[in-house]
This record gives structure tokens, C-alpha cells and sequence, in this order.
């Protein structure tokens, strides 16, 4: 029998304000516990609500980039539940009145492009962070994150494989990151998403029943977790000896598989109401003009430029504008030296290498752009060679250093004299007489190796293009 | 509709049986009130959240520090490294 996976995604995004929803602490990812909440987080009585206009703003411009429509007027709703990782004992969100609604964003996977439908994005407010403290046998409350703005996206049960989630999930990261909407980091929580996903028999009509699942902090983690649950349901249909039900689960990375997250008290009634406390928010044509017109370049466009108007390969453009960070070193690294194919095949070649190896992802390599842009001068114009360049690119990373003051002081200046080079040469070949016997066996390996030799007597230094011209020549005469 | 315990158990706040017995006479006359409603042809008519249908006023997005974390957490019964502290909420 054929199955077919039915799932819908919520995705919550912290949104790049420097403050929070309602008040004005800061929403700093990393501060010291508890050092940014103020008495409105904190839910104190008698304490003014006011609505961060940019936290507004920037949820518009998600709208507008999903396609949505934009809410006139919106409210928030009062959603309450007796949890101490919101001090308030309700969550600010927007049940009634979602900022936007009926959006929709195109993906592409190997089976080609396809809609997926959003039901609505709304705002609301992120909850505190709770530590279980096996110590003191005590939960730990850090309410640095509670009241930090987030919209959750909904989408509509329009995805099918986990190819395409993943897709939906890195063109949203995409959109809403060159859009400095949210820096969309998984691994920091700014970006976090769950699942809902329910099995039927492909050809027919009524969903499955469905589970949610929760905890998923990787596309990785994610693309398993449904290849996981998939199977749970389908082992479920076909042998009868599990009966699903509705219910939230956790995927647990370290064992790979889902467990149920249903506690004792599951009867949750939430009594959402609107909150009268918070007026209502009017957004006219005006406005949402107004940040439309101010949307930096999304990452398809900015492909366009880099591809028809800079006339860098695909390949090149696709890894720089995957990240909004690499393609901003692109754009900085190119102000201070216009040459487009030699600053991307040094952020992609070398820079990228030296951050791998750091552990390093896309968005968190920083590096002085002006640095960058004389190091690539300085190598472009033959003043240094590659391999010195290479040293000069970690040193700039490691301890900022000037590449020009650099290379003066360390005379490290690419070697071009071709009597140097010719008589270091001699001496390499006269150093190594069993090498140079191979080479005349008709090994021609040991041309690497001499190489090798000569640039370490030079230092590293001289210019490759003579010393293998000229090693070729008095090969040739030996 | 829920029943007095499902109450308690939503605000984790348990009750006696006479207590009970209070609470429940009391929410009986609240939920009677709100009933009335119920009666009312409502059909058209947008809920109202606030009675002043002007703009309401928006913050810009600047970061103050208001109090400190000593103040902060001046009020809590229990705290532990600068955390609050309550009963542990999972096993």
C-alpha cells in the first residue's frame, strides 16, 4: 500500500529589535541572567504596555515578502496558562486579529517549484527560559528572553516530503534574513519550528490522525524527525499494534526518535481574550508602502546582480548569497577593491576554508572588510603570493593585523628576481642528487618536490609563475 | 463546561470541600450574569477591545535599563545564582 505524508509547519522567529515587545529592555542574545527585565516583563501589576513600532514594522515586512495581506487593524490577545516561564501568567499573542494573513511562498525541489500556503502570521511574545536543576532539585527562571517580539508563521498541511520542508525553511531563513528581519539562527533559537504531520493512503481525501512534533533545533534534526515519524505512523497503519492518537511529541536528537510530551493535566484551556490594556494598532497603505519601499535586496535578487550584472559564475553567486552574512562581506570587501571574481573565490575558497576549520558556519565568520579587500589587492597585484596571502588572511582573522603593514615589515614581498630564483634553483638541484637521478628515470614527481625546496629557501616568497618557468628550463638542460 | 476541579487544576490553586462549596455558589452567579448575554442577537457586531478607537500609541525600538537585577529580584521568595527559583515543574 502507497502512504503519503500530510504535514504543516508553525515556525516562530525572533524578530531583530533591540528591544523588547512591550517595554524597552534589551533583547541581547547572551546577557547575564535575568539583567534585561524591567517590571513590565516581569509582570508586575500596574505596569504600561507599549508596542514596539519596529517590532510591528518588521512583522509587516515578513508579510510583504510571504505575499501576505496586512491587517488594518490589529490587537493582541491575552492566551493564559499557569507555567513560570512567563511571569504574567498569559502570553501576549494574536489569536483574533493575526498582523497577516493568507500569504504564500514558492519553493523548489528536484520535483520542481510548488506553493506552499501560509494560514497567517502573527506577533507575540517569547517566553523565559527555564533551567531543571538536578542540584538543587528546583527550576531555575532566566526571564532575559521573556517578552522578546517573535511572529509565528503558520503554514497550511501543503507539504508532502521532508525535501520540501527543508526547502520552505531555508527560503524563509533566506527572505527573512537579507530582509534583516531576524538573523533566523537554529542553533541560537532565534529561529525555531514544529511539526504537525499525519499519514493517509496516497489518492485519498481525509487526513490521518496527526501528531506535533516539538524540539527540533536543526534542518537536520528536522529532515529525521519526519523520516522517523513517518515510518511510526505507517508501521501503525499497517501492523494495528500501535493505535495513534493526537498528541505533541519530543524528538530527541542524541537517540533519534520521537517521545510523547503529554503530561497529566492535559485538559488545557487557554481562555484567550483580547486585552483591553493594549490599544489597538492601525496600519495604513501608507505605512506598509512605506516599509516596502525600504526592503534591503532579497538573496534572489542580489543572485540577478551578482550573475547578470556582475557576471560571477552561478556556483559562486549561489554560496554567496546563501547567507546574508557572506553576501554582506561580498558587498564591503568590494567597495574597497572592484574585482568581483577574485573577492568571491577569496570568501569562498579561503575564508571559508579558514572557518570551517574554526567550526565556523556562513553567518558567524567576521573579518575588517578593508583588510580583506588590501590582502586581495595585494595578491591580485603580484605584490604577494597566494600561499603568503593565505598566512596574512588568518592573522587578519586572528589577531586583525594590517596585511600591508604586515607584509612591508616582514618583507614578506612576493620574490620576482630571476637571478635569486635561478641560483637557488641550482643549488636545490645540486643539494638533491638522488631526486634529480628519479627525474631523469622519468619520474616527473620530483618536480613538485624541488619546487617545494625552492620556495622554502625563499621563504615561501618567490613568485610561483618563475620559479616553475625557470625549474623547467634548467631541467631541461640537465 | 468546566467544572469546579478542572478550575483548580488551570490555576493550580486547590481548594477545600468548603471552600468549594463557596467558589462554586459564587462562579454560579458570575456564570449566570454572562449567560444573559447569551440571549443578546450579537450577529454584525465587531467585539470591542478598547471604547477609544484612536491610534494607539507605538515606542520606538531604543533599549533603557530601568532596574537592576538585585531590585529585580528583591521581591522573589526564592532565588539561586541570579535565577528565580520555584518547586521543580518536571520530573
Amino acid at each position: 500500500m502507497k502512504y503519503e505524508t500530510v504535514m504543516g509547519l508553525e515556525v516562530h522567529v525572533e524578530l531583530a529589535t533591540k528591544s523588547k515587545l512591550f517595554c524597552a529592555c534589551s533583547t541581547e542574545f547572551g546577557s547575564d541572567i535575568n539583567e534585561n527585565v524591567c517590571p513590565v516583563c516581569a509582570g508586575m501589576p500596574g505596569t504600561s504596555l507599549m508596542v514596539n513600532k519596529k517590532a510591528v514594522e518588521l512583522a509587516i515586512a515578513a508579510g510583504l515578502l510571504t505575499n501576505s495581506e496586512i491587517s488594518p487593524r490589529i490587537t493582541f490577545d491575552k492566551k493564559n496558562y499557569f507555567y513560570p516561564d512567563l511571569p504574567s501568567g498569559y502570553q501576549l499573542t494574536q489569536l483574533y486579529s493575526p498582523i497577516c494573513k493568507n500569504g504564500w511562498v514558492e519553493i523548489e525541489t528536484d520535483a520542481g517549484k510548488k506553493k506552499i500556503n501560509l494560514v497567517q502570521i502573527h506577533l507575540e511574545e517569547d517566553a523565559g527560559k527555564l533551567i531543571h536543576d538536578d542540584w538543587t532539585d528546583t527550576t531555575l527562571i532566566d526571564f532575559n528572553r521573556a517578552a522578546v517580539p517573535l511572529i509565528e508563521i503558520v503554514t497550511r498541511p501543503d507539504f508532502r516530503s521532508a525535501e520540501e520542508v527543508v526547502a520552505f525553511l531555508e527560503k524563509l531563513r533566506s527572505l527573512l534574513s537579507f530582509a534583516d528581519v531576524s538573523d533566523c539562527k537554529m542553533q541560537e533559537g532565534s529561529m525555531r519550528c514544529d511539526l504537525n504531520l499525519s499519514v493517509r493512503e496516497k489518492g485519498t481525501e481525509k487526513l490521518g490522525t496527526r501528531t506535533e512534533i516539538k524540539n527540533m533545533n536543526s534542518l537536520k534534526a528536522i529532515a529525521a524527525a519526519i523520516a522517523y515519524e513517518s515510518q511510526r505512523h505507517i508501521d501503525a497503519l499497517e501492523t494495528g499494534d500501535e493505535v495513534l492518537i493526537q498528541e505533541t511529541r519530543r524528538w530527541d536528537d542524541s537517540i533519534g526518535a520521537t517521545f510523547s510530551m503529554r503530561d497529566k493535566e492535559d485538559a488545557t484551556d487557554y481562555r484567550v481574550f483580547p486585552n483591553p490594556d493594549i490599544m489597538p494598532v492601525f496600519i495604513d497603505d501608507e505605512w506598509i508602502d512605506a516599509v516596502g519601499s525600504n526592503l534591503p535586496e532579497t538573496a534572489q535578487d542580489k543572485f540577478i546582480r551578482l550573475t547578470q550584472g556582475l557576471g560571477l559564475p552561478e556556483y559562486d553567486s549561489e554560496i554567496i548569497t546563501r547567507s546574508k552574512n557572506l553576501s554582506n562581506i561580498f558587498d564591503e570587501t568590494l567597495k574597497h577593491f572592484n574585482n568581483p571574481k577574485e573577492v568571491a573565490n577569496w570568501i569562498i575558497v579561503e575564508l571559508l576554508s579558514i572557518a570551517k576549520g574554526d567550526n565556523k558556519g556562513e553567518d558567524d565568520v567576521r573579518i575588517d572588510c578593508r583588510k580583506f579587500a588590501k590582502l586581495i589587492e595585494l595578491v591580485d597585484g603580484r605584490t604577494i603570493n597566494r600561499n603568503v596571502g593565505k598566512k596574512i588572511l588568518s592573522l587578519i582573522l586572528e589577531e586583525g593585523i594590517d596585511p600591508v603593514e604586515y607584509a612591508e615589515k616582514n618583507k614578506l614581498g612576493m620574490i620576482n628576481d630571476t637571478s635569486l630564483i635561478t641560483s637557488t634553483i641550482q643549488e636545490v638541484l645540486s643539494e638533491n642528487p638522488k631526486a634529480l637521478e628519479e627525474y631523469r628515470g622519468g619520474s616527473k614527481k620530483v618536480h613538485g618536490f624541488f619546487v617545494g625546496q625552492i620556495m622554502r629557501k625563499l621563504g615561501g616568497k618567490a613568485n610561483p609563475q618563475i620559479v616553475n618557468k625557470l625549474l623547467v628550463e634548467a631541467l631541461k638542460e640537465i | 463546561m468546566p467544572n469546579i476541579e478542572d478550575y483548580e487544576a488551570m490555576t493550580k490553586i486547590s481548594l477545600s470541600e468548603d471552600e468549594r462549596a463557596v467558589v462554586s455558589d459564587y462562579m454560579d452567579m458570575l456564570l449566570d450574569s454572562f449567560n444573559k448575554l447569551e440571549d443578546t442577537d450579537v450577529s454584525g457586531v465587531e467585539p470591542l477591545i478598547s471604547v477609544l478607537d484612536v491610534k494607539g500609541p507605538m515606542r520606538d525600538d531604543l533599549v533603557i535599563k530601568t532596574i537592576s537585577r538585585e531590585e529585580l529580584l528583591s521581591n522573589a521568595p526564592e532565588q539561586h545564582d541570579g535565577y528565580f527559583q520555584v518547586p521543580r515543574t518536571v520530573d
